[in-house]
């Protein structure tokens, strides 16, 4: 016998029924402009055009920094460059990518272990790489392409680095950070995390002195969190502001075993769940879905180059106009300097090691 | 004998006549030119055809220690070219920052310092002006615009003998005394990096490429290298103006005979070796 649940006529109303067409896939997906997606982004508080905002993260980071810079934010530099350097060869250097010249910082372990460096809690270890008789700082080996004469000039630049990011923290207002990997490798003994694989860029590749990871989820949030802790102690209790953005950038290469296209999901996923994890539970963090307006099922083929992993610059306007319709508010075909037009090779230039890693593959 | 051509703006003339000062005293070892126009009219100036070209118009602004004033003078009749018109971006006081008030050193590493030197482009795009009063009182002097630039790289291009980046004067220490900010740490670390960029540049300039930066000598210097002393500069001693108006003793960004009788014999025997 079937027993036939009778509900009330007043009670028939579904739950989806009041709903924006942004709930709902077929309009607000499938038949909705993905060059201007209603409602995609709402932000949760605002971005003074005073606020002092830093910014850090993997490569993708980079253009949300050179967007918002071109917008009339203040992005601060705490390690400008030299007046005699031509602006095209900043990134070379490691300069203006970032408020510091810390390179790209794909994990948040990274992170973490930069501000505890800063706050002077922790040292990194085995972090002065050589190659050719020349040295570099193994946690930004990118910054001196061609390496430094000895150790203790690779330890007299970490120094003067490590003061610029305490003063960033110091005075920052808000914190824009871009995650991007979960897979790193790491220093077994002390746990010290590179943001490049040991022999990649440079150094030699040692399984006695060095081990893969590929963070959880667990991990990561406690990470971030930690991190926050320690920045808070770096300025005196003073309260800050962070907005997280995941990385759309498709690993170049995956060690852990599986295929790159799983791992890439794998991690990608990860990190989407803890921003919006963290950004659920704190009222100070907000996350722009800089990844989902990326990969979007009705761009996804065109959004990127031929490489599958370099995200055109058409595409990193798109996203930075729905970013800048929010803060700005402007409609999103009406925002200020856009980077709209830059030609790829400039795109091209946007500095990630992580692609280096393609030069050690088949 | 070695020809050595000395171009640029108003620069060239505290070299000329220190040049003449030092041949009172020292066997002549090269045949110098002196060739000087004012540097509101350096813009005009082209470099074609292994030739540098200035038009007519410029006549009356150019001056030219060779008597053959055709309008153009063939590079490779040089051995080597001194160009003393921009601030020498290779000036330790050029990597002593200020950041939120606070001024440090920033080190800077051999590669950086080489990409410095061999650049192929003005690095203060948007500046169209240089040598501003505020800008020289603040020790930022501003460097050769990108248009400027073009034209100069032109030249390198051309001229396939040694081009030496001399830096015009810093400014007089009648601007300030003292090193910006200045602690007892930031200056310990300021004379290592002043150390360090002069020995880059000497090394450079003795063995390296086609391109070489001059540092002034460090007797001319004070103030850890910040400043020209006030002696060498123009003829002053205290001023209140960047080029003293019509006032040759309120001059404060241009050097004087002795200024230049210094850098010259500091230079020359150098080009010697390097030749």
């Amino acid at each position: 016998m079937i027993n036939v649940i009778s509900i009330p006529l007043v009670m028939r109303k579904s739950p989806y029924l009041d709903l924006p067409k942004s709930a709902f896939w077929k309009t607000g997906v499938a038949k909705e402009n993905p060059y201007a997606i209603e409602g995609i982004y709402k932000k949760k508080f605002d971005i003074s055009n005073n606020a002092k905002i830093g910014t850090a993260g993997s490569c993708f980071a980079q253009h949300i920094s050179r967007h918002l810079k071109k917008n009339g934010y203040k992005i601060l530099d705490v390690e400008p460059p030299p007046p005699g350097l031509p602006d095209q060869l900043h990134q070379k250097f490691g300069f203006s990518m970032y408020s510091a010249r810390y390179g790209n910082i794909y994990t948040v372990r990274q992170l973490l272990q930069l501000a505890q460096e800063v706050s002077g809690e922790w040292n990194p270890q085995s972090c002065i790489w050589e190659k050719n008789g020349k040295f570099f700082d193994a946690l930004r080996p990118a910054v001196e392409p061609e390496g430094l004469d000895s150790p203790e000039e690779v330890a007299e630049h970490r120094q003067y680095h490590v003061s610029r990011v305490k003063e960033l923290f110091e005075n920052l207002d808000l914190f824009i950070f871009t995650l991007g990997l979960t897979e790193m490798w790491v220093h077994k003994e002390s746990g010290t995390v590179y943001p490049t694989a040991p022999g990649t860029l440079v150094g030699e590749f040692d399984d006695h002195l060095y081990e893969f990871q590929n963070a959880q989820f667990p991990e990561i949030i406690s990470d971030f969190n930690l991190f926050q802790k320690v920045l808070k102690n770096i300025r005196g209790g003073k309260p800050f502001k962070c907005l997280l953005t995941v990385s759309p950038v498709p690993l170049t290469a995956t060690a852990s075993g599986r295929h790159v296209l799983e791992s890439t999901i794998y991690s990608k996923s990860t990190l989407r769940s803890v921003a919006g994890q963290l950004a659920s539970n704190q009222s100070h963090i907000d996350y722009f879905p800089s990844y989902e307006i990326v990969t979007n099922p009705r761009i996804h083929s065109i959004a990127f180059a031929d490489n599958l992993r370099t995200v055109k610059g058409e595409t990193v306007d798109v996203v930075m106009r729905h970013f800048f319709a929010e803060h700005l508010n402007l409609k999103k075909d009406q925002v200020v300097s856009s980077c709209f037009g830059e030609s790829q090779e400039v795109l091209d230039d946007i500095q990630c090691e992580e692609a280096l890693v393609e030069a050690f593959g088949e | 004998m070695k020809k050595i051509l000395f171009f640029g703006a108003s620069h060239v003339a505290a070299l000329k006549m220190g040049y003449e000062s030092y041949l009172a005293n020292n066997p002549k070892t090269f045949s110098c030119d002196f060739l000087g126009i004012t540097s509101g009219k350096l813009n005009m100036i082209d470099v074609s055809g292994g030739r540098l070209v200035y038009p007519e118009e410029l006549e009356s602004f150019v001056r030219f220690t060779r008597d053959d004033k055709y309008g153009s003078v063939r590079l490779d009749d040089y051995d080597v070219v001194v160009f003393p018109h921009e601030s020498c971006l290779l000036s330790p006081q050029f990597f002593f920052r200020n950041v939120n008030n606070r001024y440090l050193p920033a080190p800077v590493s051999a590669s950086l310092m080489r990409t410095i030197l061999n650049r192929h482009e003005g690095s203060f795009r948007n500046q169209t002006r240089f040598g501003e009063f505020d800008q020289l009182k603040a020790g930022r002097v501003e460097a050769t615009t990108l248009h400027q630039y073009k034209k100069l790289y032109k030249l390198i291009d051309q001229f396939s003998g040694l081009f030496v980046f001399l830096g015009r004067p810093l400014p007089s220490q009648s601007f300030d005394d003292g090193v910006f900010g200045e602690n007892v740490l930031s200056v310990k670390y300021f004379d290592e990096l002043s150390v360090k960029i002069r020995s880059f540049c000497e090394k450079s300039f003795l063995r390296d490429g086609r391109l070489v930066y001059a540092l002034p000598p460090v007797d001319l210097l004070t103030c850890h290298g910040f400043r020209t002393k006030a002696k060498y500069m123009k003829n002053c001693i205290v001023s209140t103006g960047p080029s003293g108006g019509k006032n040759p003793l309120w001059d404060m960004t241009h050097g004087n005979s002795l200024y230049g009788e210094r850098v010259v014999s500091d230079l020359l025997p150098r080009i010697e070796f390097r030749l």
